[in-house]
């Protein structure tokens, strides 16, 4: 119950499609999605693998949630060894992709190997099949996605598919569902391309069952109880995380100009108030309205239009087409997007910034990366460490929005300066030796919050198994009231462990931020077999996140590697809540690791997977 | 005496007092504190809220005991968690 307790497994390689019965002992010790993926993924797959080869596995699964009528219950992820990181990869993704899979009878789908020829993979319900993708090889995903649900004649077809930058091996490409939702982190679209896997489209007509509808329907009740009228879920609606914005601006954590400043003097250009302002041109805003994701009644999700006079939707795109097509609302601005193609590169052009997301939806890419790793470059600009013959003429001043569009869609197809752009900001930095100027941990970029004036986020940052991540944990509210270090590696070893159960259910982060756990708690355990209390929960999560640690061991990963930027260790900023401050980072890292029961290289004792059931090979 | 108070992320979540704008000029008391500053306002749900008190953040346990003087600016973010 809840589970379909049926996983696909897809040999690229030989072109064979087979359903297998779950492993239900694992889904009673990890759930589903983002732990279970992780528990098959660690089973089948050497940690020591290139990301890039064959022998590397990308895993799509979702959660006992998913497909459910929960509120926000439409998630799945992407689990891998990511391509941007070397570490494991879980990606997760709303839209009605996931959702789509879990109704066609598949708890996951475990992709291997690599395909001779580009195909894609279709699912209807119990027919499977590998089709040839060569008409869509080179496509972007706004022409293979309704393209392929035309070739199919499936119109209620849901697609994810990679853009350009999976095919070229962008090392932050995402795969794209719906359009604009996304497996956005760690490069999952790179994998996915290195297998030759354009798409994979589904339709699904089976249903979820649950393990006592009663209940449930009992308990879903009264988690939309509280999530309907929570000041919280209008805010999301209203305005988006985009409003987070002001916040970090105001309070001095918003990272601007590749983290040299932590105030951007051009946010009411680009904030959540400017998306509103009706254009001189045409007297409409460039946000539109905003949409839900399947089976969610909070709908934080933007729809954004650019400037139909702007030259960037008029005329002749770099790829030959016509740049009409980005006169068509997509996907807008949220939080992370937003700081990243504006503050971060201080940018303060909202057309501009609304592109360049806009190219990130087009083709397959994690704007968060991509803003970082521009601004990176624009760093070495700067400094001389890149020079105006290696940008190919661009030039890449902080600011300069012209800069910003170019060397976005160079790095959609891999071309110019963009091929370095794509490699990342630390393999970018190393390559045009300025290691230190990598805003990034373990090779994943930064998110939208400084860490100087935030120090839980920068533990959570240092300690994130798939590199820095604001999504791992949840350090904000404390952070924005407590400059202090203390408390910290207990606020965020217990949220990571929370979020770590949450990913894996099939519920959305946001919703957590709303319902109260033990809401959440009542939904699964009145799904899925067995007794699911809070503290039962909690406990998977915390096996959840020691499993990816162990993996990410395993693959060589150290202490060492949990660490921050020397800019945010040793560079305090001059304004702002963390103005004169700097991250001790080290006695954060003893008492976090004290607290996790790992030893003091950061790797789980032998109590500890006892503990938590994790000795037995089989476990 | 007055303090100036400015919203941050509030969004259409602003108090009546404020009606459409982020500021609004408070006449308070001598002695007034952060934490009595803030019910005046009828600013609600505090769990979010962080203060920055003429450029400086006030811990929130410090609420209670911080006193106001005549043309303060009180900074008021109100966080949303994610991104």
């Amino acid at each position: 119950m809840a589970w379909q307790n049926t996983i696909l497994r897809v040999n690229l390689t030989k072109g064979t499609c087979t359903a297998e019965p779950l492993n239900r002992d694992w889904a009673q010790s990890y759930l589903g999605q983002r732990g279970l993926g992780t528990r098959y993924l660690a089973a089948e797959v050497d940690p020591k693998v290139d990301p890039m080869a064959p022998e590397n596995k990308l895993i799509i699964a979702t959660g006992p949630l998913t497909g459910t009528p929960a509120p926000t219950g439409g998630r799945s992820s992407a689990i891998t060894k990511g391509a941007l990181t070397n570490t494991i990869a879980a990606s997760n993704t709303g839209g009605y992709f996931g959702a789509e899979l879990k109704i066609a009878g598949y708890d996951m789908l475990i992709l291997e190997g690599r395909s001779p020829e580009p195909v894609y993979l279709w699912i209807n319900d119990d027919k499977v099949e590998l089709r040839s993708a060569k008409a869509w090889w080179g496509k972007s995903v706004w022409e293979a996605e309704p393209g392929i649900r035309n070739e199919l004649l499936e119109p209620a077809a849901r697609i994810a598919s990679i853009g350009r930058a999976g095919e070229v091996g962008v090392k932050y490409a995402c795969i794209v569902n719906d359009m604009d939702r996304a497996f956005g982190r760690s490069g999952v679209g790179a994998v996915m391309g290195s297998k030759n896997l354009k798409a994979i489209a589904v339709r699904g007509t089976k249903g979820v069952n649950v393990k006592d509808p009663a209940a449930f329907l009992k308990a879903v009740g009264e988690a939309e109880s509280v999530l309907q009228p929570s000041p919280i879920k209008k805010r999301f609606e209203t305005r988006g995380t985009h409003n987070m914005m002001d916040v970090t601006n105001e309070y001095g954590s918003l990272p601007t100009r590749n983290c040299r400043d932590v105030q951007f003097e051009g946010v009411p250009a680009v904030n959540a108030d400017a998306v509103k302002v009706p254009r001189r041109s045409d007297r409409r805003p460039s946000l539109i309205g905003n949409k839900a994701c399947f089976a969610c009644t909070i709908g934080c999700a933007r729809i954004a239009t650019i400037d139909p006079t702007s030259p960037l939707v008029n005329g002749e795109a770099p790829d030959g087409g016509d740049r009409s097509r980005y006169k068509l609302p997509s996907g807008g601005l949220e939080y992370e997007n937003a700081y990243a193609f504006g503050p971060m590169c201080g940018v303060d052009d909202l057309d501009a910034v609304n592109y360049a997301n806009f190219l990130c939806n087009e083709h397959g890419m994690d704007p968060i990366s991509l803003g970082a790793s521009i601004s990176a470059a624009m760093e070495l600009f700067e400094v001389g460490a890149l020079t105006l013959e290696q940008t190919g003429g661009i030039d890449l001043s902080f600011g300069n929005a012209d800069a910003l569009t170019k060397v976005t869609e160079l790095t959609a197809t891999g071309e110019g300066i963009g091929a370095d752009v794509g490699l990342g900001a630390k393999r970018l930095c190393e390559k045009y030796g300025r290691p230190e100027l990598a805003m990034a941990v373990k090779g994943s970029e930064f998110p939208g919050y400084d860490a100087r004036a935030m120090k839980g986020m920068g533990l959570a940052y240092a300690t994130s198994n798939r590199g820095a991540c604001h999504m791992r944990a949840r350090p904000f509210v404390s952070d924005f009231a407590d400059q202090s270090q203390e408390g910290k590696a207990e606020l965020v070893k217990t949220t990571q462990d929370m979020v770590s159960a949450i990913d894996s259910t099939g519920l959305c982060a946001f919703a957590n931020n709303i319902i109260p756990p033990e809401y959440m708690a009542a939904m699964v355990d009145a799904a899925c077999e067995g007794d699911w209390t809070l503290d039962r929960i909690r406990e998977t999560g915390e096996r959840i996140w020691n499993l990816e640690r162990k993996f990410n061991n395993d693959a060589g990963f150290t202490r060492a590697d949990d660490t921050l930027p020397p800019r945010m260790m040793k560079e305090p900023p001059k304004v702002g809540a963390g103005k004169g401050e700097v991250v001790d980072l080290d006695p954060m890292l003893d008492e976090y690791y004290k607290l996790r029961g790992w030893d003091n290289a950061g790797v789980p004792t032998a109590d500890t997977l006892a503990r938590l059931a994790m000795s037995e090979p089989n476990s | 005496m007055s303090v100036e108070l400015s919203l941050f992320g509030f969004g259409d979540e602003r108090p009546a007092a404020f009606g459409t704008s982020n500021q609004l000029v408070l006449p308070v008391g001598e002695n007034t504190t952060v934490e009595v500053a803030l019910k005046q306002a009828g600013v609600t749900d505090p769990e979010s809220l962080s203060a920055i008190l003429n450029g400086t953040m006030v811990p929130r346990p410090d609420w209670s005991s911080t006193a106001l003087c005549d043309g303060d600016e009180l900074k008021l973010l109100m966080a949303i968690e994610g991104g």
